[in-house]
């Protein structure tokens, strides 16, 4: 037995690379952020949970550049309960599509979760942003498997200590606010590794032309 | 053949025949392949025990009756089998049928509700033909039309027969070319299946007269006149038949044979949905009316096929026998005539019901559309292959969280921020246009901000100003006028949009980037 066939073997892993690499994704928008990530994006299909200080700062420009791509398909992006407005102007600076935006404000925390499941599981959504102080092991593990089954990005924005050292999310990353920026750490990755202390730049949106002034340029 | 219809004719009389007599035909049995020239032909459909099934379901057994006021007596309408073994006989006095049969069960005739049932038959039946006609107490449906889509004559009578019996009413059929005969052995409880207008008048030669309702006293003269059969009246003179019946007589023994015209209005089914069940026994939860919400549905479903509509918006009714009344409205944002979404969007409008008291009916009212607007899919779908449809998602959220939990944005132009963006129905498309650099986030509302060393602070932590500065004044003409002056400002850990007030001088946070 050679040490190719040895290393092909699938329940053997090789934490140099990559394994997942077909898994379909959306680039992220920052090339720092997609080399660290399997496939080169954030994961479709799968929970992405961000785990911020408080959740009143949640950095909407991190994600700002997928939502656009996204944005291109004819499905919602539901928001449910955002903590302030995300402000039509600077979404649509942001080549956001607001038509697409679905903006899900329950009143009780269990209608939340039952919208956040709801909306993956009709596949009638190309991401699904949640914001919530907390969310348990069981809800979480419902969602990630709610995800799987879909093609949609579901992202949730949850305070960082109190938070369940174990997740059943795809992947898990930690922000920390910094003066250019934010710095991210990336506490699990499914097919990839953990990555600390990655600072990101903040970046000023491209201004967005309107497809019906494209012609004149 | 247009004769008029007040022609002396002389029976026997060398120069004219008798114009009710047809020419003796060659033998032959009725073709069930249908009629190949376009001649009309008519099924009807009559319910013989219908006055009786709409205001009871008592056994068979149990002798009863339905009556109606006629002048100054009761007279008996419809009986039962059981009644009818007894003796007992339509047209006869109340008085009478009780003094025979004292336990007899007897109820007053209720039209209304027999009209109703004959016009949810029509609508049913209009899947078949749209010539549907109600004409009394029958249903004629024009069937020429509609053979070669079913299949021949044979194929299309064993469908509707199989419909029919599922409509738990006892019935009888006929098939002839002309309405009025069609109805008459409808009536007189003869199967006819006849296509041929030439053999018509042979097949109804011995039905009795008394069938074609020509009243009592006329009935009587022709009983005194020893006529019993219509083929006797049928060969009667025309002139005479006129005399001492009536003109309007031989109009209708025209019709019958088709002889005259006899247009029929045909009925048209409104372009609502509205059917109601009874429940069988007081039901206080939702789980409980599930098999009746889904028996509601699956009869519209069948209705929105047939008729070529659809519906976007639902309304359930619940109500108890003391007046109790909830209304349950299922919206959806664009027509629809899937049973199984309006059973999904159904169970979330109901799970958020709660039953204060127990509930005896439940009906089911929706309006019909009929433009529906469909969209050209295409051949090869593309990569972007996915399985759910975006509505239904959308009428999923609004109907369990409400209307106003689930909204869109859209842009709008005005310099306020507050205004500068507004709710709006999910999925609708507003202006589009650029700004200046603005945050991601806005509070809903400005925040007031501390000083500190004539700095603003946020978190304790004073804010850097950015030089910048952007004065937006405006909204003077519609009370809720701004007068700011807006800073890009940030601390090591955020970057945020505050203004100053100038009218107070006060500062406040209004958006985060």
């Amino acid at each position: 037995m050679s040490i190719e066939s040895c290393l092909n073997r699938r329940d053997i892993w090789r934490g140099n690379r990559s394994t997942i690499t077909t898994r379909s994704v959306v680039p992220t928008g920052f090339d720092e952020l997609d080399q660290c990530l399997p496939g080169g994006g954030w994961p479709l299909g799968a929970m992405t949970e961000v785990l911020v200080k408080d959740i009143n700062h949640s950095p909407l420009w991190l994600i700002a550049p997928a939502l656009s791509v996204l944005s291109k398909q004819a499905r919602w992006q539901t928001w449910i309960t955002p903590p302030h407005t995300p402000f039509a102007p600077a979404l649509n600076d942001n080549g956001i599509e607001l038509s697409r935006i679905l903006l899900v404000r329950p009143s009780r925390q269990q209608d939340a979760l039952w919208a956040a499941e709801e909306s993956l599981r009709s596949g009638g959504c190309s991401v699904v942003l949640f914001w919530t102080q907390h969310l348990g092991r069981t809800p979480l593990r419902r969602l990630q498997l709610a995800a799987e089954r879909s093609q949609t990005w579901m992202i949730c924005f949850c305070t960082g200590p109190a938070v369940d050292p174990h997740t059943s999310a795809a992947l898990r990353i930690q922000c920390q606010p910094d003066p250019d920026g934010i710095q991210l750490n990336i506490l699990k990755c499914r097919g990839g590794r953990s990555v600390n202390n990655l600072t990101l730049s903040r970046r000023i949106p491209v201004q967005h032309i309107p497809s019906d002034m494209g012609c004149c340029l | 053949m247009n004769q008029h219809s007040n022609t002396c004719v002389i029976p026997g009389s060398p120069t004219s025949r008798t114009l009710f007599a047809v020419p003796p035909s060659p033998p032959q049995t009725p073709s069930l392949t249908g009629p190949s020239n376009k001649l009309p032909l008519w099924l009807a459909l009559y319910f013989p025990k219908l006055s009786l099934e709409v205001v009871t379901s008592l056994a068979e057994n149990t002798p009863a009756v339905a009556f109606e006021q006629q002048r100054q007596a009761y007279r008996i309408i419809t009986v039962n089998d059981a009644a009818n073994q007894a003796g007992i006989r339509p047209d006869m006095t109340l008085a009478t049928a009780r003094a025979m049969v004292p336990q007899l069960k007897t109820f007053p005739r209720d039209q209304r509700s027999e009209q109703q049932i004959l016009e949810k038959l029509a609508s049913r039946a209009t899947r078949w033909t749209p010539a549907v006609v109600i004409r009394e107490d029958c249903l004629l449906m024009e069937i020429a039309g509609s053979l070669k889509l079913y299949g021949g004559l044979q194929s299309l009578l064993i469908s509707v027969d199989s419909w029919i019996q599922t409509e738990a009413h006892r019935f009888q059929t006929a098939v002839t070319p002309t309405p009025a005969s069609a109805i008459l052995s409808a009536r007189a409880g003869r199967t006819l299946c006849v296509t041929d207008r030439g053999q018509l008048v042979s097949h109804l030669r011995d039905l009795p007269v008394g069938w074609l309702n020509l009243g009592r006293r006329r009935n009587d003269l022709l009983n005194r006149l020893g006529i019993h059969k219509i083929g006797g009246l049928l060969r009667l003179p025309r002139h005479g038949l006129a005399r001492r019946l009536n003109p309007t007589v031989l109009n209708q023994l025209d019709q019958l044979i088709g002889r005259t015209a006899d247009p029929q209005l045909f009925y048209t089914p409104p372009l609502t949905f509205y059917e109601d069940v009874a429940l069988i026994q007081d039901v206080d939860s939702i789980e409980f009316l599930l098999p009746a919400i889904e028996h509601l549905l699956n009869t519209m479903g069948v209705q929105l096929k047939h008729s070529c509509t659809a519906a976007n918006h639902l309304n359930w009714i619940l109500t108890d026998d003391h007046g109790y009344s909830l209304d349950i409205p299922v919206q959806m944002s664009c027509p629809r005539r899937e049973t199984q979404v309006f059973l999904k969007l159904s169970r979330l409008a109901f799970e958020a019901i709660q039953l204060k008291r127990p509930i005896t009916h439940l009906a089911l009212k929706a309006k019909l559309l009929t433009s529906i607007p469909e969209d050209n899919d295409t051949l090869m779908t593309d990569n972007c292959n996915f399985s759910g449809d975006p509505t239904v998602l959308l009428d999923s959220l609004q109907n369990r969280l409400g209307f106003k939990a689930v909204q869109g944005i859209r842009l709008n132009p005005d310099h306020r921020p507050e205004q500068s963006w507004m709710p709006c129905s999910p999925g609708e498309l507003g202006p589009t246009f650029q700004s200046s650099p603005r945050p991601l986030w806005l509070l809903h509302r400005p925040r007031h901000m501390d000083i500190k060393h004539g700095q603003p602070c946020l978190q304790g932590k004073p804010l850097l100003l950015d030089k910048q500065i952007e004065r937006i004044s405006s909204g003077w003409w519609d009370k809720k006028p701004v007068k700011r002056d807006y800073y890009l400002a940030s601390n090591n850990q955020l970057r945020v949009w505050i203004f100053r007030d100038l009218g107070s001088g006060q500062w406040y946070l209004h958006g985060i980037f």
